[in-house]
């Protein structure tokens, strides 16, 4: 008796444990004598989360006041629906490099304690950090559409459950896909050829479904004068989201008041069968995934040709080409920028090509395809934030290599920028298949997007050699999920898209020609800048990042 | 006549003046506690006089200033809209603007000028002032005109804005007639022609600033485009704001902080003359006329803060004003020609809005805000906004100041509207129509005398609470812009200092090339000098101090306890780590400044046997050797020869991820010794191999060395340290303890584990010792370049290429 009592202590004492272990530095200061720095750090990210609200709230207002929307809870269950399921996809793949592919299994592992416990102390570490980063979005949306939509008592009662719960269960669902996936993922990176085929196959699926759904948008879409049908479509829409996604409408429900006695009840039995899932399903299979190894696999033999490259570029280059071929992740990523381009641009514009009556269509067009081609050329461009760090431990080649370190830099942001010159150019070519802009936009276009993301390119390499994680990616591989490098280098390219987009479209107001001339000056210069700055700063920073 | 006797009576002003001035120079006299020259009190004294007797001038528009063009009439599209006012020709009138916009400058230059030691502002002075000077004396007449004249009367010389006038000029007259005596009796002619060339900036750059605001209308007209939403005219205006101060800092950012300060004082004194100068008073009293909007009450606190180094006030303006006036200039949203005399004050008033608190930070006249300074300027905000809603409350109610009966519990007679608290200014943007019901539903009203005192108080707290949060969003994105003053502040400093090694190197290496080895001497060994490493963020020396010099043909062995130095010592030989002191050469090159010369000659096995593991075998080691610039027959051979030495002949196709870790040690060895360097470099080798594997390496290693080369390797293994090394190193605690040959101990009767044991045991006392005191604080205030190590900087920048640097 006294000994189950004592494991079942260990149990919660040895989690504890492995929580504080893995979450590290980021507890530490729950310990420490608050003082007046981390009290006004606490005080500005409070800040944020208040500006976030109000910021909403005022979209929200004005979304109300000029489309005449109602804010009731059938658009809460389907915002709630669309946020959840980014939510699950954005936490699957971080959830599949945290639980499997850390380099710290291998301690964590080692240690006198359960496999089941360190799979939990993984989903509380995640959870926790989740949480986190919900009190700047989630937790905001959830305030301001109470607000607006002058919610009751039930909806301020069930609001921090209902946080806590939309932060939770992306969580535990991802947890418990995570263990299929995995193998999924480990089979496909041992068959690339069969991998090619599925990611073919599911953007020729993609693109179908684009097709056969925009075919049923009328042109021209006259928003104005099917405003009546079209919000009554919406409408349609969201009952529609709020018939499938009953879970989801149960929650809203309960918010909304509405049977509250019967709904709750049901959300809660759900949520603890999703729990129930993850530890009884998910958890036991956790060891078996997480501790494969390809130690003495026969899969992965290459042929290759040992010819000697004069050039030391071309070195560095063909090693980053083999590399980047051979890492399923790096592939999947390059490959979607490439393919998935044509498909959002098509939808796209054939959207603003459809709503378009003014006299400033094609430069809002335009403005658009500038807008929405950097940000996610941004989205794939800001991994150069971990160019270096992401070599991990390998980077005491680089280092010890007698090479100039800008060929090796060079070497790695060539890639990244034959990805970006290729998926812009596909970009150009759909854009001229699907809209009537004149080739000579297009052709100024193109010239503006290749040296804004060059230069953000180069931004986030310079991000990345001036607070380097090198250490961190020798300890954790590709499990770094929460590189601040990485997120500054999105929040600074999606700025920089946004503010070109804009300018752009003043600028095409202002003077058709003058404006493109003085947009591609504009982007040439940024560029120019950025250059400058890059080799300045790799010059002198290079030789400080140690690994 | 009344000019002649104007002259004499300024003359003798300014000669009785100077002669006071001399006889109290030198006498010294104290004021609390502070010993002071007399002299110098005196001239301060006058300057002030002088700035005060200024004001009345300032205070109240002259006839010039509604002088529309310089013809007499004036049409716009056709319509008359103005004419002349001054009964001159155009080109006289013309003269009188230029002349009365110089007479501006020297105002504020003689008034600055006993303050402040500055070169150029006293040879203005010098060589300038008293021309002014004297045109207002020549034409003291049309100047008097310019300021009371009115159309169809005779000109009064003997107004009382006249003599205040000629009390002016009497006093600049005597302020420069010192300076003029002293730069005589001082023989002070030297360098004249520079002088003179430093004077011509001084001038082009605060003449535009000191421009009297009605100067574009008198001279030109009303022209230009109307500055309403983005005219060029309004770009251009919002290009220089934001233009103006960078330049600023690149022209004045390294001067001395006193010059600095002088910079803003003055262009916070064009910015009060310019404003105030010509502001019109249309209210129905003077006190509902006064400028006390924040932008307006901006330009005169910024004259006080940087005059009396008020840091309330000045944080005010920098967190306040600034998200104001850049509201207004982003959006003037003004009617009228860009030349109007209205527009130019907004756009003076609200570009020093901007402008002037950012360089006050920039500068480093105030130092950047923390919490405690955050506070002052929200207390003064408070003040401002209790301020700005009481005299709303009472001006708009007063029926005695509107002169008009407001019925009581009628609350509403907009007209003054300080700091937009009392009119719906924001409430009707669509955004705060919100708002609306809470402004309009919550009145605070009590009487007062015959007033009916009445505060939209909910609606003034909510502006004031957004605007606390405003400052608090404006301190995140000064946050944003100090981060990266400070990244290019940095990357220059270090960028210089590259030079600076660079051209240090050039010089040692006397006009060889960069790739001959430095010390030439040195050219077969591995030379450690005085090498020492801190790793940042660390108080502590990881490696203190070590030398060693290892020759060609040994086998040698680094040995220490856990945390001794050895992976530091090895990662900083390599070029993986940077050195904080010393120097280390390998074969005659610097590996900090020669890094690539020195890196060709060394084959390195860093202890973390991290590799390629998407590449094979193969990939990997041919890749290394592409790095070395092998031939591929080399390459071939020799990764024929290894693999087959160390039984990887079959894994070397398949990719590394599927290697053990004896294996990865094995192949991570074949890479090092794929070009055959001079120096190989392992770190732990036989940690974790098995007796065949471990046999194999030190048979290379031994065969490495037998062939003239160096192997320098670190290890816990003393046996085989014993057994295989020609010479042994111990370190322990970051030292270097001992440097042995093994037989030596042998000799001494001692063992090389005990030996190991004994250093390891004192590194661990010495360890308890360190820790036990406490560890001296940092030093603050190291957040940017120290000065002493830029100027350091400087000088051996300067020295070392010859060049003046400044």
């Amino acid at each position: 008796m006294n000994n189950e009592a004592t494991m079942k202590n260990g149990v919660f004492r040895r989690l504890k444990y492995l929580v504080l272990l893995q979450a590290g530095e980021k507890f530490r200061g729950i310990k420490e004598k608050p003082t007046k720095k981390s009290v006004f750090k606490a005080f500005l990210k409070v800040l944020t989360a208040v500006t976030v609200t109000a910021v909403l709230y005022l979209l929200m207002s004005v979304i109300r006041s000029k489309f005449f929307f109602t804010f009731d809870k059938e658009l809460f269950t389907t915002v709630l629906f669309f946020t959840q399921i980014i939510s699950i996809v954005t936490c699957i793949g971080s959830m599949m490099s945290v639980l499997y592919n850390s380099k710290e299994n291998m301690i964590l592992m080692a240690f006198p304690c359960n496999y089941n416990e360190i799979f939990l102390s993984k989903v509380i570490v995640f959870t926790i950090e989740e949480m986190k980063k919900s009190c700047f979005f989630v937790l905001p949306f959830l305030l301001s559409y109470g607000f607006i939509s002058k919610a009751g008592g039930a909806y301020w009662g069930g609001l921090i459950p209902t946080w806590i719960f939309m932060t939770l269960f992306p969580v535990l669902f991802s947890a418990i896909l995570s263990i299929p996936l995995i193998f999924v993922k480990k089979f496909l990176e041992n068959h690339s050829g069969i991998m090619a085929g599925v990611l073919m196959a599911f953007l020729a699926g993609a693109f179908t479904l684009v097709i056969f759904i925009l075919s049923k948008v009328p042109t021209p879409l006259r928003l104005i004068a099917f405003y009546r049908s079209i919000m009554q479509a919406l409408r349609a829409i969201l009952i529609a989201i709020n018939r499938f996604s009953l879970f989801y409408a149960f929650i809203g429900k309960a918010m909304f008041g509405i049977k509250v006695w019967l709904y709750l009840p049901i959300v809660v039995v759900i949520f603890a069968a999703t729990v129930a899932l993850c530890i009884f399903v998910a958890m036991p299979f956790y060891f078996k995934a997480s501790s494969s190894s390809a130690e003495h696999s026969t899969a992965g033999k290459h042929r290759v040709r040992t010819h000697r490259h004069n050039n030391l570029f071309l070195t560095f280059f063909r090693k980053e080409v083999k590399l980047m071929f051979r890492s399923s992740q790096n592939m999947t990523s390059a490959i979607s920028i490439i393919l998935i381009f044509p498909i959002i641009s098509y939808i796209m514009n054939f959207i603003v090509a459809a709503i378009r009556t003014n006299l400033y269509g094609d430069y809002m067009t335009v403005a658009f395809n500038l807008m929405i081609t950097l940000s996610l050329l941004g989205t794939y461009n800001a991994n150069c934030a971990a160019a270096i760090s992401s070599e991990g431990g390998e980077f005491a080649v680089l280092k010890a290599a007698p090479s100039d370190t800008k060929i090796v830099t060079w070497a790695k942001l060539t890639l990244t920028m034959l990805v970006n010159l290729i998926a812009v150019a596909t970009m150009c070519v759909v854009v001229s298949l699907t809209t009537t802009l004149p080739a000579r936009d297009i052709l100024f276009m193109f010239v503006v997007i290749v040296f804004i993301s060059l230069g953000n390119i180069l931004w986030s390499f310079q991000i990345d050699v001036t607070n380097p994680k090198v250490n961190d990616y020798a300890v954790k591989g590709d499990a770094v999920v929460d590189n601040p490098n990485i997120a500054k280098a999105l929040v600074i390219g999606f700025l920089i898209s946004t503010v070109i987009g804009v300018v752009t479209l003043l600028l095409l107001i202002d003077g058709y020609w003058s404006g493109w001339i003085r947009a591609v000056l504009i982007a040439m210069a940024y560029f120019a800048i950025r250059l400058y700055l890059y080799s300045g700063y790799l010059k002198v920073y290079f030789n400080d990042i140690q690994g | 006549m009344n000019e002649a006797i104007l002259f004499c009576g300024i003359v003798l002003f300014a000669i009785g003046f100077r002669y006071l001035g001399s006889k109290l120079d030198n006498k010294q006299f104290l004021i609390m506690k502070k010993e002071l020259n007399a002299g110098d009190v005196f001239f301060k004294a006058l300057s002030v006089a002088l700035f005060l007797l200024y004001m009345p001038e300032l205070f109240m528009r002259e006839t010039v200033a509604w002088q529309i063009g310089l013809k007499e009439t004036y049409y716009l599209n056709g319509v008359l809209i103005g004419g002349a006012h001054l009964p001159y020709t155009a080109t006289a009138t013309a003269f009188l603007g230029i002349l009365k916009w110089l007479t501006l400058l020297t105002v504020a230059v003689t008034v600055t000028l006993p303050f402040f030691d500055k070169r150029d502002a006293k040879d203005y002075a010098i060589f300038v002032a008293p021309v002014v000077i004297l045109l207002n004396v020549i034409f003291f007449r049309p100047v008097a005109t310019s300021i009371v004249y009115v159309p169809g009367e005779e000109l009064n010389l003997y107004h009382w804005r006249v003599v205040v006038h000629a009390c002016i000029i009497a006093l600049m007259g005597a302020i420069v007639f010192d300076r003029l005596i002293r730069f005589f009796l001082e023989k002070d002619y030297k360098d004249l022609g520079r002088r003179f060339g430093r004077l011509g900036l001084y001038i082009l750059l605060y003449i535009v600033a000191f421009m009297p605001t009605y100067l574009p209308q008198l001279l030109f007209g009303y022209v230009g485009e109307e500055p309403k939403d983005f005219t060029v005219t309004h770009r251009l205006l919002i290009y220089f704001t934001v233009l103006f101060p960078l330049l600023m800092q690149v022209l004045f950012g390294k001067k001395d902080v006193k010059e600095r300060r002088y910079l803003l004082i003055m262009l916070a004194l064009s910015g009060f003359f310019a404003y105030f100068g010509q502001y019109y008073y249309v209210g129905k009293t003077l006190i509902s006329s006064l400028p006390l909007h924040l932008c307006n009450t901006a330009i005169a606190l910024m004259l006080f803060a940087y005059v009396f180094k008020l840091n309330g006030v000045f944080y005010f303006t920098y967190f306040v004003n600034i998200m104001g006036a850049l509201m207004a200039t982003l959006m003037p949203d003004l009617s009228g020609e860009v030349s109007q005399m209205g527009n130019v004050i907004y756009f003076y008033n609200h570009i020093y809005a901007i402008i002037l608190p950012l360089m006050g930070v920039a500068l480093g006249v105030f130092p950047r805000p923390n919490m405690k300074l955050m506070r002052k300027a929200i207390l003064f905000f408070a003040i401002y906004v209790f301020f700005a809603a009481t005299m709303d409350a009472w001006l708009n109610n007063s029926p005695s100041l509107n002169n008009i009966t407001v019925p009581y519990g009628s609350p509403y007679h907009i007209d003054i509207n300080y700091f937009f608290l009392y009119s719906d200014f924001f409430i009707e943007k669509a955004i705060f129509k919100w708002a609306y019901p809470l402004k309009h539903n919550y009145l605070l009203q009590f009487r007062l005398g015959d007033t009916m005192m009445t505060y939209f108080w909910i609606y003034d707290i909510l502006v004031f609470s957004i605007s606390v949060v405003m400052m608090f969003v404006f301190w995140g994105i000064y946050g944003i812009l100090y981060k990266v003053e400070d990244s290019h502040r940095e990357l220059a400093r270090r960028k210089k200092l590259a030079r600076v090694d660079r051209l240090n190197l050039l010089k040692e290496l006397d006009g060889r090339s960069v790739k001959e080895p430095l010390h030439p001497e040195g050219a077969h060994m591995i030379k450690i000098s005085h090498f020492s490493k801190t790793y940042a963020g660390s108080t502590k020396n990881a490696v203190t101090d070590l030398n060693l010099e290892i020759y060609e043909g040994e086998v040698f062995g680094f040995i220490g306890h856990n945390g001794a130095g050895k992976s530091t010592t090895i990662k900083s030989l390599v070029g993986i780590q940077t050195i904080t002191d010393g120097t280390i050469e390998i074969q005659g090159y610097d590996i900090a400044r020669q890094p690539l010369e020195a890196k060709l000659n060394i084959g390195y096995v860093s202890d973390n046997h991290a590799v390629y593991e998407k590449l094979t075998g193969r990939e990997y080691v041919s890749y290394v050797a592409d790095l070395y610039m092998v031939s591929e027959e080399d390459k071939a051979a020799r990764i024929d020869k290894y693999a087959t030495m160390f039984g990887l002949t079959e894994a070397m196709d398949r990719e590394i991820k599927s290697y053990s870790h004896g294996m990865k040690q094995k192949l991570m060895v074949i890479s090092a010794l794929i070009h055959n360097p001079k120096v190989w470099i392992l770190d732990e080798p036989l940690t974790g191999l098995d007796p065949t594997s471990a046999h194999q390496i030190k048979e290379c290693m031994r065969m490495h060395a037998d062939e003239g080369n160096i192997v320098f390797f670190s290890s816990h293994v003393i046996e085989v340290v014993e057994k295989i090394c020609d010479r042994v190193a111990i370190i322990s605690g970051g030292r270097l303890c001992r440097v042995c040959k093994p037989e030596e101990l042998v000799s001494e009767g001692q063992s090389l584990e005990e030996l190991y044991l004994m250093y390891a045991k004192q590194a661990e006392q010495a360890n308890a010792a360190t820790e036990n005191v406490t560890a001296a604080p940092a030093e603050e205030g190291t957040e940017n370049v120290a000065p002493a190590e830029e100027e350091a900087l400087d000088e051996v920048a300067a020295t070392t290429t010859g060049e003046d640097n400044e």
